[in-house]
């Protein structure tokens, strides 16, 4: 299934180009990347038509390549005579809010679970792992749709979704981080110099895992952006007149055999946008964090 | 060993338990079945009355208690739409979602492991590259959008195969590939990765000087090591395939599982998503289960020492 499971690609990679990947940027990626972040911030200002309003004189124009197609809307219209590049741009501000708010979120849940998993022990630590534990227990598309049900569509149970469905990933990792951490010698000098547990931890523990939360996080980028989409598709997630891509796949999917524009280049635009925060999470984790590709 | 399984089945089962909570609590907030049984003409007593023949009426904890109860006994309630026991819609449509997630699982590993071993075998070609980019494509496209994809260019355009529901052969070919989709793409690039590595060790190399066929070298001597992870992955691949079905069920009305929890889901039978969310993740614990101990089976380097 397309949405990724969480923090999945540990699996492949950039063999052997590991050496000196610091010195050279990303240049896929950021290209492919940088609509999601263009469109996404400044959103309506480069939308050639208003997506808000319909036009029925315009419904189901084709993309301007086919034959009936114009300039003025470039990849056609949707059933209700909006643009269809439009809608994508006003979608990619859903996806990079959804996403980058929905992992946000996890990440600061899963360090703070991990940290103090790994740091105060105990029962405390054997709580927090055993719901960690949970997320073995279910397939996560599952939970995303039990949620989103529960919670009701929107922009908040997305990101909230989201969030419930990646935080163990962190937590698990920033977990073992600590563990070993506690370990070392400048850890053990700042316990015995009497530093409070918190201060070891935003002193000492955090700025050493730094690089190995970031790399998670620009993994799952792409998995929150295949979740939003999926529950926003099963008409869990962004509800109309809001739009984003999976909705269009969802409009688009009853006019596949006269309109298979509509249903076709969100997908596109998906699928872009997921393989750039894939390549992305791949070379922050060669330049950064080699190890982590271990585990 | 034996320590080793019976610990992981307790925690197996306190996930479960987890899983329970949450679905419970999860459902009881999104909505309130007691519509699907309500006319417009029902009177306020009425509706208080069927809600009280379903125990709607009684604080949560309660109600889960008795859920519990009654689920330990293997009883897991009516359906509230079709007034027929969970379990039997359970039983009449778990067979359609094992012969899907089996079918992408074959399809998976089948492609997957051929084109990862064939980029590996001719590591740094343009075969090789071709076959990465195809991996990273594959696992970059939602999953569902490939099925309509596929709906819309052999079904509405070719007109070569059905697009909806169970029946022969046919039927099974594009929810097949939408499901396996992201699988297969996940199997090349891990063949791949642990075949290059494999194939850098240096009972190959041992091989290449003794004058072994690179192809007897590439098939027998890389591929068999190669697959300790490969199996190991696949049984996590079938727990990913048994919930991808849910989405893929739903968008080509396959009678299975998926689209039932989905469709009941939406009408908030919560008998029936309270049986399917637990045979599902009791499925999912045990591939889990399973492949921790098949690894320890393939690899005798790993010991189930410890208990985490």
């Amino acid at each position: 299934m397309s949405v990724a499971p969480v923090g999945a690609d540990v699996l492949g990679g950039l063999d052997g180009r590991r050496r000196g990947a610091l010195r050279r940027l990303p240049l896929v990626p950021i290209l492919l990347l940088a609509p999601l972040v263009v469109f996404g911030v400044l959103g309506k200002a480069l939308q050639p038509h208003s997506t808000s309003s319909f036009d029925l004189a315009t419904t189901l124009t084709p993309p301007v390549f086919l034959h009936g197609g114009s300039w003025s809307h470039v990849l056609g219209s949707d059933p209700l005579g909006r643009d269809v590049l439009s809608l994508l741009i006003s979608g990619a501000r859903a996806s990079l809010i959804i996403s980058l708010a929905g992992v946000a979120l996890a990440g600061a849940i899963g360090v703070l679970a991990g940290v103090v998993a790994g740091h105060v022990g105990g029962a405390i630590d054997e709580v927090i792992m055993r719901v960690v534990d949970m997320q073995l227990a279910v397939p996560p598309i599952l939970l995303a749709l039990l949620l989103a049900g529960a919670l009701g569509g929107g922009l908040r149970t997305l990101i909230a979704t989201i969030a419930v469905s990646f935080w163990p990933t962190y937590a698990r990792i920033v977990r073992g981080e600590t563990i070993g951490l506690m370990q070392r010698d400048f850890v053990q000098l700042a316990v015995v110099a009497g530093a409070s547990r918190f201060r070891i931890a935003r002193r000492h523990l955090l700025p050493n895992m730094l690089s190995s939360i970031v790399v998670i996080a620009t993994l799952q980028l792409g998995g929150a952006v295949g979740v939003e989409s999926a529950l926003s598709f099963l008409g869990l997630g962004v509800q109309a007149p809001n739009t984003s891509w999976g909705l269009m796949i969802a409009d688009g999917r009853g006019y596949l055999d006269t309109a298979w524009w509509v249903a076709t280049f969100p997908g596109v635009a998906i699928a872009l946008t997921v393989l750039g925060a894939n390549l992305l999470g791949d070379w922050l984790r060669d330049a950064l964090d080699p190890m982590l590709r271990h585990r | 060993m034996v320590r080793f399984v019976l610990v992981r089945l307790a925690l197996g089962l306190v996930a479960v338990f987890g899983v329970t909570v949450i679905t419970f609590v999860g459902e009881r907030t999104a909505g309130d079945p007691t519509f699907l049984l309500v006319s417009p003409q029902s009177t306020e007593v009425q509706i208080q009355q069927i809600r009280h023949d379903l125990g709607l009426d009684k604080p949560l904890p309660v109600q889960y208690a008795i859920f519990i109860e009654h689920a330990v006994q293997g009883d897991f309630g009516k359906s509230i739409k079709y007034d027929v026991p969970a379990t039997q819609l359970l039983k009449e449509r778990v067979g359609a979602t094992v012969e899907l997630a089996l079918a992408a699982l074959l399809l998976a590993l089948v492609v997957g492991i051929g084109l990862g071993v064939i980029a590996a075998a001719f590591h740094g070609t343009p075969i090789d590259r071709a076959a990465t980019f195809v991996g990273l494509i594959g696992q970059a496209m939602p999953g569902f959008w490939v099925g309509i994809m596929l709906i819309l260019i052999f079904g509405v355009r070719l007109g070569w195969l059905p697009v909806a529901g169970r029946g022969g052969l046919s039927h099974l070919v594009l929810p097949t590939i939408t499901l396996s989709w992201f699988s297969t793409a996940a199997f090349l690039r891990l063949t791949r990765s642990a075949m290059l590595n494999v194939l850098e060790s240096d009972y190959i190399k041992l091989a290449r000087l003794k004058g072994v066929p690179e192809w007897l070298i590439v098939c027998k001597h890389a591929l068999r090591n190669t697959l300790i992870t490969i199996t190991t992955y696949a049984g996590l691949t079938l727990a990913t395939l048994l919930g991808g079905a849910v989405i893929v069920e739903t968008i080509f009305a396959w009678p299975g599982l998926g689209s039932m929890l989905t469709q009941s889901l939406y009408s908030h039978d919560y008998p029936v998503i309270q049986a399917g969310v637990i045979l599902t993740s009791v499925a999912f614990v045990g591939a889990n289960l399973v492949v921790d101990l098949l690894y320890g089976v393939l690899d005798p380097r790993i010991r189930h020492g410890r208990s985490t």
